[in-house]
């Protein structure tokens, strides 16, 4: 169920109503459990058994390791936890892969490639079970003795199809004690869900158009053209995943409960080392904990680590190629960058510091575009246009230019609101615009429906 | 000062005044928007927006349907004033060019009872053209899914606000119509889509006519109801129909029809109005009971077009000069 369909606010209302009305913690643990299997069955209930098995096995596995410590246990569930993911994302990418590598030398095996169907969410709640499972071996965290609240930490419905990956430390502890209502906490809650859904809404599902006009024919545009059609997908996948990331800690707070916030103004950032420390933070972490340093981390070989680690990332993001190149790309220039920490002509003044923006900002872009293209030959095709001669112009949409550019300013001041409840503490009257605003841009603009493209991670 | 006043206020109480006051906001904003219905209704779409403009006419006689090739290409005032000309009878008639860019035939169909049921309305020129026929229909004129999800039930249930049923009308680029709808209706022909034009219509500019206009030049090819039949793509014989029953929808309220194709540059070979869409043209006359103009044939001079579709302003003042010609005849034949 999408965060800006009706049918979704429709759960919600009735949802939150009736957990702050019911006096004990359990049946509010029931309600949202239930609130969480409806919200993921809702498109395609037969997922919903994955996701229950999943529950069962990862919740007696962590018991089993709470008592053992094993680490053949620990890579055994991983590993099925892992191969669910692998079967579902992967399969059909290595099959058609080797299918094509043995055709090169002439071998007609015909492995068969099995049909793409990826459940909603499982390279996140994946994720966060596989962390789950290291955290409980690792003793960073009691394997949790209750299967109710088990399975609320795995399907929380906020969290559970495109994040932020939260950790079991950061939310199990939430569940074990008696929630209060905190009317603050409520009210930024509220603003938060409200400025989400405007970013979705009023801002990606515009940008959108653009973009996807933009990669739809790269070989007609001109080099102006492709050049604002990245800047409009790049805004586009920042204000999405920003947006839902924004929705799911809003809807969390609604119950009562706190999500990391998963960004950052990432295009603020003046290195690419920043730019993740700001980018969908929760996975940055992930890899960072899970992948980087397990491989050696800064102690050994860590240019290395960081290409290994970001060509994950890339995988992890899709089963394609430019999303291996992708990774590649971020994973060296990561590596370069710990090389040269900073170039001499980039002095540490304001000039220096913004010069150093915009090339990270459109170092990132240049990236997105292997992110966007379905394959590595329409991401050629696009470098192409941006890069290569014939360099020319054309006009540029006034309702591109001007979306680009008022989200570009306000994104600053939007973030600033979001964290450390802020919202809450500005003026009534404040408060009252920001709101207006961003209902203003969801009564207008809603009606697209774009799905939120880290549904498809 | 003021956030210091704020944090003194309990949460709760902050938490009720935010929500009542957005809630005050919404009640509010629905009261207005049902009051000003039609407004609102008419910003929400061009088609909405130009129907809603003509009704602030106190009279219109020759009414324009089509694509942006007729709402560029013909200005009412000059070809009432050279219908006056023509035939004195006509003298004091009033036109509006209600055509919209981007119409299809899902929208003109759409469109069409609004103005058949209105009083007055002695003739109506629709285009017939390429993009009229080829046009996606627009989200206005989808009726609503069809589907009967929940989620379509609740759409239904919420378009009951008039706040839901008209909120395209608060997009950026249909907030830019309310200026027109509010102030410059009674004064403009509908031809006039940019700021400055409206203003100046406003204003009481009028439009130059044509001063070195050559009929043998503008004579356009006919089709009659007397064509002989033609065989039709399979495509095209559905377009005809629909032509057709559009046509009799508006002679059945006793409005005169006949169809224009609109110019083409000389450039633009081979165009489908010069080429494959003749027999259209044909059938369309024969079914539909009604004459087809064609401009496209003629050998248009580049200075009259701003592209290879679309008339500038001299290419308006000659073709609605040349447009009189026909619909004079139209009204002679009553």
């Amino acid at each position: 169920m999408l965060f800006n369909s009706l049918a979704f606010f429709a759960l919600l209302l009735p949802t939150v109503a009736l957990y702050w009305s019911l006096p004990w913690q359990k049946g509010r643990l029931w309600l949202l459990l239930a609130a969480s299997l409806f919200f993921y069955g809702y498109h395609h209930w037969p997922s919903v058994f994955l996701l229950l098995s999943t529950i069962g096995f990862n919740f007696i596995a962590g018991r089993i390791q709470q008592r053992r410590q094993s680490w053949p246990l620990l890579w055994a569930v991983v590993g099925a936890n892992l191969s669910l993911l692998f079967w579902f994302k992967y399969a059909a990418f290595i099959a058609t892969n080797v299918n094509a590598a043995l055709a090169l030398v002439g071998v007609s095996l015909d492995v068969p490639v099995p049909p793409v169907f990826l459940p909603l969410g499982i390279s996140f709640f994946t994720f966060q079970v596989v962390a789950y499972q290291i955290d409980v071996h690792r003793r960073e965290i009691e394997a949790e003795p209750s299967l109710l609240r088990f399975a609320v930490f795995k399907c929380f419905f906020p969290q559970l199809i495109a994040g932020p990956i939260v950790r079991a430390k950061a939310l199990l502890p939430q569940l074990r004690d008696v929630i209060r209502f905190d009317a603050a906490g409520f009210h930024q809650g509220l603003w938060l869900l409200l400025a989400g859904l405007a970013l979705k809404i009023g801002v990606a599902d515009v940008l959108a158009q653009f973009a996807d006009e933009a990669f739809r024919a790269p070989g007609t545009l001109t080099t102006i053209g492709a050049w604002t059609g990245l800047y409009a997908y790049a805004f586009q996948l920042y204000a999405d995943f920003w947006g839902y990331s924004t929705m799911a800690v809003g809807l969390a707070a609604l119950f009562g409960l706190e999500l990391p916030l998963n960004f950052d103004t990432p295009y603020a950032a003046t290195s690419l080392q920043d730019f993740w420390r700001r980018w969908h933070i929760t996975l940055s972490v992930w890899f960072r904990d899970h992948v980087y340093i397990p491989l050696g981390g800064n102690r050994h070989r860590p240019g290395l680590n960081l290409v290994l680690t970001m060509m994950l990332a890339g995988l992890w993001h899709g089963a394609g190629w430019p999303f291996v190149v992708w990774g590649l790309g971020h994973g060296l220039w990561l590596a370069l960058e710990r090389r040269i920490p900073s170039l001499p002509f980039f002095t540490d003044n304001r000039a220096g510091r913004f010069l150093r923006l915009v090339l990270v900002f459109h170092g990132v872009c240049l990236l997105w575009v292997l992110f966007r293209a379905p394959t590595l030959a329409a991401a050629g095709e696009y470098f192409a246009r941006l890069l290569s001669p014939p360099f020319n112009s054309s006009k540029v949409p006034s309702a591109l230019a001007s979306w680009l550019v008022v989200f570009a300013l306000a994104q600053q001041s939007v973030a600033w609101t979001l964290v450390d409840r802020r919202f809450v503490k500005l003026p009534l009257k404040a408060q009252w615009a920001l709101a207006s605003v961003a209902i203003y841009l969801i009564l207008a603009y809603a009606g697209a429906k774009v799905d939120f493209i880290y549904f498809n991670f | 000062m003021k956030t210091r006043r704020n944090q003194t206020i309990p949460p709760t109480r902050r938490l009720l005044a935010f929500v009542a006051g957005l809630a005050l906001l919404l009640c509010a904003l629905e009261f207005l928007v049902r009051h000003r219905a039609a407004l609102f209704e008419g910003a929400s779409h061009r088609a909405l927006a130009k129907a809603a403009m003509s009704e602030t006419h106190p009279r219109v006689d020759v009414l324009f349907l089509g694509t942006s090739r007729t709402q560029d290409g013909v200005s009412p005032a000059l070809v009432t004033r050279a219908l006056g000309e023509l035939a004195p009878a006509l003298e004091g008639f009033h036109g509006y060019n209600a055509a919209f860019t981007g119409s299809s035939l899902d929208a003109l169909r759409s469109i069409a009872p609004r103005y058949q049921t209105r009083q007055g309305i002695g003739a109506v020129i629709i285009e017939l053209s390429d993009p009229q026929i080829s046009n996606d229909p627009s989200p206005w004129e989808q009726a609503g899914p069809t589907s009967v999800t929940f989620e379509d039930k609740l759409a239904r249930q919420l378009r009951k606000l008039a706040l839901i049923r008209y909120r395209t009308a608060f997009l950026t680029d249909n907030l830019g119509r309310l200026p027109a709808l509010l102030l410059f209706a009674p004064s403009l022909g509908g031809w006039e889509t940019r700021g400055v034009d409206q203003v100046a219509s406003w204003l009481g500019r009028k439009e130059p006519a044509a001063t070195d206009f050559d009929p043998r030049l503008w004579t356009p090819e006919v089709f009659t109801p007397s064509a002989p039949p033609r065989k039709l793509t399979a495509a095209h014989d559905i377009v005809a129909t629909r032509l057709a029953d559009l046509a009799r929808s508006f002679m059945d309220h006793g409005i005169r029809v006949a169809f224009a194709v609109p110019p083409l540059t000389r450039r633009w070979q081979p165009a489908p109005e010069r080429d494959e869409m003749r027999p259209l043209f044909s059938e369309v006359a024969r079914r539909g009971g009604c004459e087809v103009w064609n401009y496209a044939a003629l050998p248009l001079l580049d200075d009259f077009s701003r592209d290879s579709s679309h008339l500038n302003s001299r290419g308006r003042a000659h073709w609605s000069r040349a447009l009189a010609q026909p619909i004079a005849r139209l009204f002679e034949g009553r």
